[in-house]
């Protein structure tokens, strides 16, 4: 029976490179606009201290 | 849904333990008689097939419960939905397409399963691109909600193509008729414990997905009220 590991490894990488870099991805997204939402209320609580 | 939001990590860290462990059984478990080593294809393929089904009935509920609700939880986990799905059913037809070479001797075949599920590849694309292709959050959300409920036609076609018509697909690997499943001995547990971690996978993937969306949106709402303030 012919060895068929080429088309395994190729299958395991695939996935991985799928579910392991969507993971990657939307997690160092989800971290950016985390920190971006956070300076942008911290100026918004400037300003208004500013108002006040 | 934020406290969900928080324990993902935790969700993430435990499914990547589960994953590697399912791992070190697929490649422990003997080769089949007749496939060979091209059966551990099987372990990705089957698993994210069945996640790809899955994922889009939770679309179809989340699309339903927003159109009936109107609840932007329901909206932002259904745009996450589909994200997900799409993932899931790409792998499915690269990793069937990888197997059907060396097992049918073709890598496509307008068969009535596959044909399915590329239609279902091509549904979660379509939702993408609607819902990108308006720039008010609540038309896009009903429009895509729309199209998907109309689009679960496809998952009993997929799910019954193998019964109803002859296909070059087998049928189902988890057939409880009165003969069992027809993945028996060592090959099934691997099979099952490798469900379980796609199912926690998808569920950390989503919500993922969802945590980004629901900053993205909160973001641009701010913005949009800065820009109306100045």
């Amino acid at each position: 029976m012919p060895d068929y590991s080429v088309y395994v490894m190729v299958v395991y990488l695939f996935a991985a490179l799928v579910y392991g870099g969507l993971a990657w991805v939307w997690g160092r997204a989800g971290r950016t606009l985390a920190l971006r939402l956070t300076q942008m209320q911290d100026r918004e609580g400037d300003n208004h201290s500013v108002g006040r | 849904m934020n406290r969900l939001l928080a324990w993902n990590r935790w969700l993430g860290w435990g499914t990547l333990l589960l994953l590697s462990a399912c791992l070190w059984m697929v490649f422990h478990v003997p080769m089949d008689y007749q496939q060979g080593n091209a059966v551990r294809i099987l372990y990705v393929h089957v698993p994210s097939a069945k996640m790809a089904l899955f994922v889009y009935l939770i679309l179809t509920l989340f699309s339903i419960w927003y159109l009936w609700k109107k609840s932007e939880t329901a909206d932002i986990l259904a745009e996450a939905a589909a994200y997900v799905g799409a993932a899931f059913a790409l792998v499915t037809l690269v990793s069937g397409s990888l197997w059907g070479k060396p097992m049918w001797g073709t890598w496509w075949a307008w068969d009535a399963r596959l044909t399915s599920m590329l239609v279902l590849l091509i549904l979660y694309v379509g939702i993408i691109a609607l819902r990108n292709a308006f720039d008010d959050t609540v038309k896009g959300g009903r429009a895509t909600a729309i199209l998907a409920i109309f689009g679960a036609v496809d998952l009993p076609i997929i799910h019954f193509s193998v019964v109803w018509w002859r296909t070059l697909h087998q049928p189902p690997s988890f057939n409880q008729s009165a003969s069992g499943p027809t993945i028996t001995g060592p090959l099934l547990p691997p099979l099952i414990w490798m469900s379980v971690a796609f199912v926690l996978l998808g569920m950390f993937l989503l919500l993922l997905k969802a945590r980004e969306i629901q900053q993205r949106r909160t973001l641009d709402a701010m913005e949009l009220e800065r820009a109306s303030h100045a």
